[in-house]
Parts: C-alpha cells; sequence; structure tokens
C-alpha cells in the first residue's frame, strides 16, 4: 500500500501530467490515422522520452499506447476503416450505430470501456502480476496452440452469419499467411519470384485494402450508407455511465 | 449483389486443387517429417471441403434464386465505370509510382479521382497538389518512409 501511495506521489506531479496530456494527443493523432498503429506511436515518441524524467517517460510512453488503441476506434465508428488492427473486430457494429444516428453513443462506450478496461488491467497487473507470471511461464507450445485454435474458432463461429463462409474467410486468412518465407524450412511459399512477398503479407497492409478499399468501392459505387441523419448528442458520459454499464 | 454459393464453391475448389497442387512442388526437408507443405495442403484441404459443403447449399436453393442476381449498380454503366477507374488508379499507383515518382503519381490519381467523384473542376487541381503535398509531408519527411522520387530526383529534398 505503502508503495502505491508513493508511486501515486510520482505521478501526479504537474510536469508529469502535461507530459501525460501531450502524449495522448499524440497517441489520439497517430491511433486515428488509419495505417498508423500503436506501436508505430510508440516508436516515435521512444527517442523524445531520452530528454524526459523516467516518470514521465513511462506516464508518456503508457498513454500515448492506450490512447492510439482507443483512438482507432474513431475512423472505425465513423468511416468503417478501422485506424488500429484493434479496432477492426467491432468496426461493423459501431459504424452500424453511426448509421442510425447513435455514432456519440458508440464513441462514448468505446472511450468509456477502453479506459475502465485499462483500469481494471491495470488493477490486476498491480495485484496478481507474480502470481499470472508463474501461470505464463508454464504456457509452452501446447497451449499456444490451443488458444490460436480457439481464438480461430470463436472468430468463425461467432463473427459472421454462416459459418461455413466464415471458415472459408479463415482459410483464406491463413493461406495469406503462409506467403514469405517465414516458415521452419524457410522456403519461399507463394512469393512467384516477387521479393515484396518474401516478408509476407503485412497485417497494416491486409487491413487497409479490407477495410479503406472496399469502403471506397462501396462509395464510388453509391452503396455507401446515408450517414446524413442527424447524429444524436449522447449528452455527458459521465452521467450516463452506469446506464451504458448495464447496458453493454 | 448476390452470386449463387453454389458458383462460389466451384470457383473455390478448383482455387484449393491449385494450392493443394502447388505446395506439393515445396521441397521436404531431409530427414524431417513436416516441411513447408504441410499447413498449405491442410489449408487447401479445409478449403476444398468447405468448397464442397458451400457447393452442395448453393445447389439447393438454385431453383429460387438462380445463379446470379444482380444489384442495381451492376446494370448502371455509370457506377461500373466509376468502379473500374478506382481498380485502374490502384493498379497505375503499382506500376507508376517507382518510374514516375510519387508526387506526379499521386496527382494524377487524385486529380482523376476528384474529377469522378463530381468535385468543382476549379477545385481538382488545388485539392490534388494540396493533399499530395500533405501526405507527402507527413509520411516522407516526418514518418521518413522513402517515398520514390522518379522522375523528380534532381528536385528531390
Amino acid at each position: 500500500m505503502n508503495a502505491i501511495l508513493l508511486a501515486a506521489e510520482m505521478v501526479f506531479q504537474p510536469d508529469v501530467l502535461v507530459t501525460i496530456v501531450l502524449a495522448a494527443l499524440f497517441g489520439l493523432f497517430v491511433g486515428a490515422v488509419p495505417g498508423l498503429t500503436a506501436t508505430m506511436a510508440t516508436a516515435l515518441l521512444v527517442p523524445i522520452t531520452f530528454f524526459m524524467s523516467p516518470v514521465s517517460a513511462i506516464g508518456a510512453i503508457v498513454t500515448c499506447s492506450a490512447m492510439a488503441i482507443f483512438a482507432g476506434d474513431i475512423p472505425g465508428t465513423l468511416l468503417r476503416i478501422p485506424g488500429t488492427p484493434a479496432s477492426a473486430a467491432y468496426t461493423e457494429e459501431a459504424y452500424a450505430m453511426t448509421r442510425k444516428g447513435q455514432g456519440e453513443l458508440a464513441l462514448g462506450a468505446n472511450l468509456l470501456f477502453s479506459a475502465l478496461g485499462g483500469l481494471l488491467g491495470t488493477a490486476v497487473l498491480i495485484v496478481a502480476a507474480p502470481s499470472l507470471a508463474e501461470v505464463a511461464l508454464q504456457f509452452s507450445s501446447f497451449e499456444y496452440f490451443w488458444l490460436a485454435c480457439l481464438g480461430l474458432t470463436c472468430a468463425t463461429v461467432v463473427g459472421t452469419g454462416s459459418t461455413i463462409k466464415g471458415l472459408v474467410s479463415l482459410m483464406i486468412g491463413l493461406l495469406v499467411a503462409t506467403i514469405g518465407l517465414n516458415n521452419p524450412a524457410g522456403v519461399p511459399r507463394f512469393t512467384f519470384g516477387n521479393v515484396d512477398l518474401m516478408g509476407g503479407i503485412d497485417f497494416i497492409a491486409a487491413m487497409i485494402g479490407l477495410f479503406a478499399v472496399s469502403e471506397i468501392f462501396r462509395y464510388v459505387l453509391g452503396l455507401s450508407a446515408d450517414t446524413s441523419n442527424v447524429q444524436a448528442p449522447a449528452g455527458n458520459l459521465f452521467t450516463g455511465w452506469g446506464k451504458l454499464f448495464k447496458q453493454y | 449483389m448476390r452470386i449463387n454459393d453454389a458458383i462460389l464453391g466451384a470457383v473455390l475448389l478448383v482455387f484449393s486443387l491449385v494450392v493443394g497442387l502447388y505446395a506439393r512442388t515445396f521441397p521436404a526437408i531431409p530427414g524431417q517429417e513436416y516441411g513447408a507443405s504441410v499447413f498449405p495442403t491442410w489449408i487447401s484441404i479445409a478449403l476444398g471441403l468447405c468448397s464442397i459443403v458451400l457447393i452442395a447449399g448453393g445447389l439447393r436453393q438454385w431453383a429460387e434464386t438462380g445463379a446470379v442476381s444482380l444489384a442495381s449498380w451492376a446494370r448502371s454503366g455509370h457506377h461500373l465505370r466509376a468502379l473500374a477507374i478506382t481498380i485502374a488508379l490502384v493498379v497505375f499507383y503499382i506500376l507508376a509510382s517507382t518510374p514516375l515518382g510519387f508526387i506526379p503519381t499521386a496527382f494524377i490519381a487524385l486529380a482523376v479521382l476528384f474529377a469522378m467523384l463530381g468535385v468543382r473542376p476549379v477545385l481538382v487541381p488545388v485539392l490534388a497538389v494540396g493533399i499530395t503535398m500533405v501526405v507527402h509531408y507527413g509520411f516522407y519527411s516526418l514518418l521518413r518512409v522513402p517515398l520514390p522520387w522518379g522522375v523528380l530526383t534532381p528536385w528531390a529534398w
């Protein structure tokens, strides 16, 4: 408990708080640009942190990456183009809310639950980091294999209307992931002699192609949903967050 | 637009066969049971099974839906031309950005897109130049992405 109080005293200094706000603005910008990820925001920030005090530097990096992850929801909700890979899973739902005029509510829920999730995760880490580390150390190849299987089956069954089409897209995705040199044998697979394909298909490139380009096709074909209806103001989030919490 | 599942399934079946056969050509690792071909082969088998299920399901609905039911945009020449131009611009960027350089290529692509989407003719070149330079500054100068200079190499900064 003493350590936590001491840490709070170190964090709640004016200069640290100003750094955190600036880092949050930077993360907001980078995360909201589709194709620039939270990792990239952190990588760009790291050289600047060399000139800060340690507490400000760590605060800036943590804030920046957390903010960039949330900010990825902004273009996802408003344009159906996820800003960071982390937002890709629920882009459709958030955009559907915008279409119904609930864009502000969707963004509010994103913000609120990003913040709550981050705080909860930090709290768990503070309390249980050593025991979690013990569990994590016992993870071997078998556990990782089944974890990946669980993730893939969830994506197939939950994510789509038709399970068989979900399976088909899962297989196509796995096939795309085999492109490149990254296999135990080091054999170039499906590169067709193209040097650019040897490193495999980058996640960012795939995401831009799948979400951004398809949204542009929709727009060009006049299929983009009509978003001209008035967005209902969600009001003050802090007065209504109990309701949001119950609803979602 | 809806294409009958049977047609999609048939295309996928052919695709999975091609992938499976191509995967057989990957060299095996001497003395090892598993080589580079294992995963692509499994994926092609699974994809083939899925496509057979799709074909079976699609054939059952064939009578009601027909082979292809076209959406309204697929019959509109204006929309089809817009789609063709968009795809052509992506291909144009891939082919032309290295020899021509980022700035001219992006300018041409943006100008064509703006003109197609009904931006006022006076604004088209202004917006295209402005956005090209902003993107170039952001990615080339700030993020240090080595965008190609092409024909503008003598004036590169």
